[in-house]
């Protein structure tokens, strides 16, 4: 084991030496609150949490979004009027206090941004979680860039840039609070799809 | 005479997709003149994965079942084609001739296990015909079976004897109407589509504290009978799996050390989880 002691330890020499008094991550680990927790004041706007696990159907970016059939797996992306959509996973509790259907599409946002995804009940997202995968490989905002809605669904967008702790490496964001709620603008043609607009998904 | 039949799993099952993927990568774009034309890049697949969700959060049970044309022995598509437009084959296979059935629309409604896919461009009814083309030149097994990770689907060409044998030895199952069809596509641990459970959780004390009762003796009574029983396990969480939806009025039974006896009354329609059971003291 390459510790100073050479054993697994609890109190970190390395972490002493480097820095002793790191309230992020003190030399013993101990619970901190993220500031994507529920027990913030960005809470009461943002009362559902976020993950966003690596996709399961696409390689990171690569395969979705190529008009390949991998747009096709229901789970992956859903086809509404000749678009398809990243899809995002909430609980039907959360779901009808929104007043959001299956299927339906919604924006889920922060203060960082808006992503307009397809909404999918079910209840492997507990209440109050959202689950939609990172790294899809569009991003196609409806106005500004940086300033309107996304309809590629890039969930990256909305978790927070700032690392775990300052002094090191490591991302945080794998939770963010969120706040989802019906969409119902309208999008353009979809160019990067030969998908016939009214083609229905099969259930 | 040895005739194929493929077997699919529900418990080995991830949804992982790979099956349905290595159908469309074999027939978009390609053709294999005599067996299929091109499949569409978009909709439908003809090998189907859809996940099967039961119960609510906590006790939730997620299934997948894979579905595609069915091979059945006494096939209705192959009533309604014209020109001889559907073959049953000797090896068990049913094709749809890409060149005999072109316009026949009425393939589609004929399958009742909406196996049939109408390609609007083609003109043509089309279904999954096991990789017919591969298997008469010498693959062992599809590419839905050779692409699937977790052993969930297996190929079986075998006498209907032995595969009889097979099916009431492993306790396979058809999806209706398979029956009455005599499909060649067999089921496993089924009920993970076809039926519902009851669930719940025991809540005791345990030294001032709340605490999960385990090892409680759960037994499931449709009347007086006893329809099913086990113990509860650490988390206090016992589960009934295999019962019928809509099946009317089932009582719990709970018996546990320490505890009071309790009994919960409860009407059966959909997957069911009951809550957290507070037990008294005895
Ligand atoms: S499943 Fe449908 S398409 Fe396949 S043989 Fe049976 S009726 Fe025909
Ligand atoms: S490849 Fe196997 S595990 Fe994956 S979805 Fe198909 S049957 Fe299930």
């Amino acid at each position: 084991m390459q510790t100073p002691s050479g054993k697994f330890e609890f109190d970190c020499e390395t972490l002493k030496r480097f820095a002793p008094d790191d309230e992020e991550r003190p030399p013993i680990l101990k619970y901190r609150r993220t500031n994507e927790s529920l027990g913030t004041e960005r809470a009461e706007r943002l009362p559902l949490q976020m993950i966003t696990p690596h996709p399961r159907y696409s390689f990171h970016t690569q395969n979705d979004a190529k008009d390949g059939f991998i747009n096709d797996i229901e789970d992956h992306r859903l086809l509404i009027d000749g678009r398809y959509y990243w899809v995002l996973r909430i609980n039907p509790e959360d779901a009808q206090a929104r007043g959001i259907r299956e299927a339906s599409l919604v924006r889920v946002f922060t203060e960082r941004g808006s992503v307009i995804c397809a909404v999918r009940l079910t209840h492997c997202a507990r209440p109050g979680v959202v689950h939609g995968y990172a790294s899809c490989a569009v991003y196609e905002p409806l106005g500004e860039p940086g300033k309107s809605p996304d309809l590629g669904g890039a969930l990256n967008v909305l978790t927070p840039p700032e690392p775990q702790f300052v002094r090191g490496n490591a991302m945080g964001n794998s939770n963010c609070l969120v706040e989802v709620e019906a969409w119902t603008g309208t999008a353009p043609a979809d160019a990067r799809t030969t998908a016939a607009p009214a083609q229905p998904v099969a259930h | 005479m040895k005739k194929w039949n493929l077997v699919f799993d529900l418990e080995l099952c991830t949804g992982c997709q790979s099956c349905a993927m290595a159908v469309k990568d074999e027939y978009v774009g390609n053709e294999f003149p005599g067996y299929a034309a091109t499949m569409p890049l978009h909709g439908a697949g003809w090998v189907q994965i859809h996940a099967h969700e039961r119960g609510r959060f906590p006790a939730v049970d997620l299934a997948y079942i894979f579905q595609c044309c069915q091979h059945c022995d006494d096939a209705p598509c192959m009533k309604v084609a014209r020109n001889g437009a559907v073959k049953k084959r000797s090896d068990g296979i049913v094709m749809i001739d890409p060149a005999l059935a072109k316009g026949q629309k009425e393939l589609v409604d004929a399958c009742p296990f909406h196996a049939v896919h109408w390609n609007e461009e083609l003109s043509l009814p089309q279904a999954w015909n096991f990789d017919a083309h591969l298997l008469d030149a010498g693959w062992s097994a599809p590419r839905p079976v050779q692409s699937c990770p977790t052993g969930a689907l297996r190929a079986l060409k075998v006498e209907d004897d032995e595969m009889r044998r097979i099916a009431s030895e492993e306790r396979l199952q058809r999806l209706e109407p398979g029956e009455k069809h005599r499909t060649r596509v067999h089921y496993k641990n089924l009920y993970r589509f076809t039926s519902v459970f009851v669930a719940g959780t025991l809540v005791g004390r345990d030294q001032g504290l709340e605490a999960c009762v385990r090892g409680a003796e759960v037994r499931l009574m449709r009347g007086s009978t006893a329809v099913g029983s086990g113990a509860s396990d650490a988390y206090g969480d016992f589960r009934f799996d295999g019962l019928p939806p809509e099946s009317g009025a089932y009582r719990v039974e709970i018996a546990a050390k320490g505890y009071r006896g309790k009994n919960v009354e409860l009407e059966l329609t959909n997957s069911h989880w009951l809550g957290e059971i507070r037990l008294d003291a005895a």
